[in-house]
């Protein structure tokens, strides 16, 4: 789950950097408006958080930029700009979400986890298959009626592929989505992380495909 | 008292004029008509008594005798007392009970007789022959003022008519200044629209005019400071947004070290809603000051030695040498606060963007008639195309050179506010040795 936030306040930047980090999600941070375009072009991004009055390009243009190319990537505008007609604005040119600042940090990822859902088809923060059922926003992880805490990497990462159950995501997919950039990613990092997982749920709930990559195990595997 | 409505003045002046003109006309009509009636009398009395004496006269006829009149009184202004006398002898009286005296002369004139004023006519007729023909004075005048009423009537009606048009002229003059006046009162600091200037009279045009260059100068006051105001709630929106999320990182930090690393960053985070604070009360005072505090000889020269001295402590802690080159002593016209606050916003600016190690240089010199104050740096520097920028409101250079410095946006706008108020160009030009920035002040012209 990989955000890019664009965020010209270097202090409010970074703090919502750590704050999201720790939540679980990849975030990569621009600090201008003009790098916008070929971030997108380079990373996988799930969602972006976009501020509005940004040096270089502002966050309107970006924004119905990037619509006119048809690209679909969620996107929450999270500004200092209240007034009706900045609302619409936002809005008409494509936002999924228009926040405003200062917000509560849990609110903030509430919406985000609404528009993540959204944009898998989900209806509620509750990742089921077979007896597992992951929430996304306690982080509780259920499996046979039992309760399991997870790291919020390992959380992460079972939640990517408890996402879209049955497809296999390689190793470098993976990584793409779990870390932004000026993390640092171990070598065997996602390696470890799926050892983990296995430990505490068991050794079925990931399957391994040699040479391809992971996938959540079939409904009927899980138990 | 002193009238201060140019109407009620007019109201006042014209309806007196007419009064006072109405009056001299009304005397007027009075004696010229007194006049005509009198000569229109005397006329009367003379035909009346030259006719006598043509036909009725005849030779020592005795009139009086077969006369029984006997009223003392005329019936009217038409009725005249009529006598002949021959050789003195009464001979005829048209009232023989009314014993108005001959008179004994010929011609016409004016006496008194039983208190009354008489006007009489002889006419001697030759052959000891008088005819005297005569009428109280007092019933002329009846008939006169009869005549005289009549015609005044006409007047005491035009009078209160052409006072009220009087009025109604004076008022409709006057109605374009009224409904200026009911304009203006419309206007509000949330409606400082001009005011309609083709309806204005030309007496009245130059002041509507100056009304709305008021208003416009009003209206752009206005404007800006709800700019001021709109960007500040901005400007301290984002530290305290800073503030609020970095609390809620710090209430979910796992250990010690998350915890003080958030509790650091709230403190830069409530430093900075501080200094914006600051500055925004330093920019909202400085303006009225710059209105009051007087210009007056200010050495440019004293202000930077102290300022200098303050912060070379804060120079001392980044390691940078902090610099006086005291070329000249210059003393200029101007605001010793507001300069003050200028030098201290332009050397601060230096040590902050400076890194560790650098250079800070202030000088102050003469060039010609102009008194320069130069701060030098060899900081980042500011890229040719944002040297303009950089004197706005709330902007922030945005480069990574400068990134981890916080800063409201707002010390180099009051630094050219203040230049501004004291007619002096500021030139952004490289720093030391092509590194960094220069900021000059060019004041105009140095007092000797």
């Amino acid at each position: 789950m990989k955000i890019l936030l664009v965020e010209d306040d270097v202090m409010i930047g970074d703090s919502l950097q750590r704050a999201l980090r720790k939540s679980g999600y990849a975030v990569d941070w621009l600090q201008d408006g003009q790098d916008v375009a070929l971030c997108l072009s380079s990373g996988h991004y799930t969602l972006m958080i976009l501020d509005l009055g940004l040096p270089g390009q502002d966050g309107f243009s970006i924004l119905s930029a990037l619509r006119k190319t048809g690209n679909q990537l969620p996107v929450l505008i999270l500004t200092a700009r209240d007034t009706i007609s900045d609302k619409v604005k936002g809005l008409d040119s494509g936002a999924d979400d228009y926040m405003l600042k200062p917000f509560a940090l849990e609110e903030l990822e509430a919406r985000i986890r609404l528009l993540l859902r959204r944009q898998s088809g989900h209806s509620s923060s509750i990742l089921k298959a077979g007896n597992l059922s992951i929430d996304t926003a306690t982080h509780q992880v259920v499996l046979n009626g039992e309760q399991y805490m997870l790291s919020s990497k390992e959380f992460a990462l079972l939640a990517i592929l408890a996402e879209r159950p049955g497809s296999v995501f390689s190793r470098a997919q993976l990584e793409e989505k779990l870390y932004g950039w000026n993390e640092e990613v171990g070598s065997n990092a996602i390696e470890v992380y799926i050892h983990q997982i296995r430990k505490r749920l068991g050794k079925n709930i990931i399957k391994n495909i040699r040479n391809v990559g992971y996938s959540l195990a079939d409904e009927n595997e899980i138990n | 008292m002193k009238m201060k409505s140019i109407k009620r003045r007019l109201l006042i002046g014209l309806s007196t004029i007419i009064i006072l003109s109405t009056l001299v006309s009304i005397a007027l009509t009075y004696f010229e008509l007194k006049e005509e009636m009198d000569e229109l009398f005397d006329q009367n009395m003379a035909q009346i008594a030259h006719a006598i004496a043509v036909h009725s006269i005849t030779e020592q006829s005795d009139f009086v005798s077969g006369h029984h009149d006997i009223r003392r009184t005329l019936k009217g202004e038409e009725e005249f007392l009529i006598q002949v006398w021959y050789k003195d002898h009464l001979s005829f009286s048209s009232m023989p009970a009314l014993a108005f005296p001959n008179q004994g002369e010929g011609g016409i004139r004016t006496v008194l007789f039983n208190e009354e004023e008489w006007r009489f006519y002889a006419l001697n007729a030759g052959d000891g022959w008088l005819v005297q023909v005569s009428q109280p004075i007092s019933l002329r005048h009846t008939v006169i003022w009869e005549i005289y009423a009549e015609q005044l009537i006409p007047t005491l009606i035009h009078f209160p008519v052409l006072l009220g048009l009087v009025w109604l002229v004076v008022g409709c003059g006057f109605a374009p200044l009224k409904r200026i006046s009911e304009s203006i009162e419309q206007r509000t600091a949330r409606f400082l629209e001009k005011l309609p200037e083709e309806d204005a009279p030309d007496e009245v045009l130059t002041m509507v005019q100056a009304i709305n260059g008021l208003l416009d100068r009003l209206s752009v006051a206005l404007d800006t400071q709800r700019r001021f105001t709109a960007d500040a709630a901005h400007e301290l929106r984002t530290p305290l947004t800073a503030v609020r999320l970095e609390l809620d990182v710090l209430k979910r930090a796992e250990n010690e070290d998350e915890k003080q690393q958030s509790i650091q960053k709230l403190y830069n985070a409530v430093d900075r809603s501080t200094r914006v604070v600051h500055q925004l009360l330093e920019m909202a005072r400085l303006e009225p000051e710059q209105a009051h505090e007087n210009m007056t000889d200010v050495s440019l020269h004293g202000i930077v030695r102290n300022i200098v001295e303050e912060m070379q402590q804060s120079a001392q802690k980044k390691e940078i040498e902090l610099n006086f080159d005291d070329w000249d002593n210059v003393t200029i016209q101007g605001r010793f606060h507001a300069l003050t606050v200028l030098i201290a916003n332009l050397v601060g600016n230096a040590i902050k963007y400076t890194p560790q190690g650098g250079k800070v240089i202030v000088s102050v010199f003469k060039e010609g008639e102009q008194a320069i104050l130069s701060v030098s740096d060899n900081g980042p520097g500011i890229a040719e195309h944002e040297r303009l920028r950089v004197f706005d409101r709330f902007y922030r250079i945005l480069d990574k050179n400068y990134s981890g410095i916080t800063s409201s946006g707002l010390g180099l706008s009051i630094v050219k506010s203040i230049a501004d108020a004291h007619n002096a160009r500021i030139n952004i030009l490289d720093g030391i040795e092509g590194k960094g920035s220069t900021f000059q002040i060019i004041f105009a012209k140095p007092s000797p």
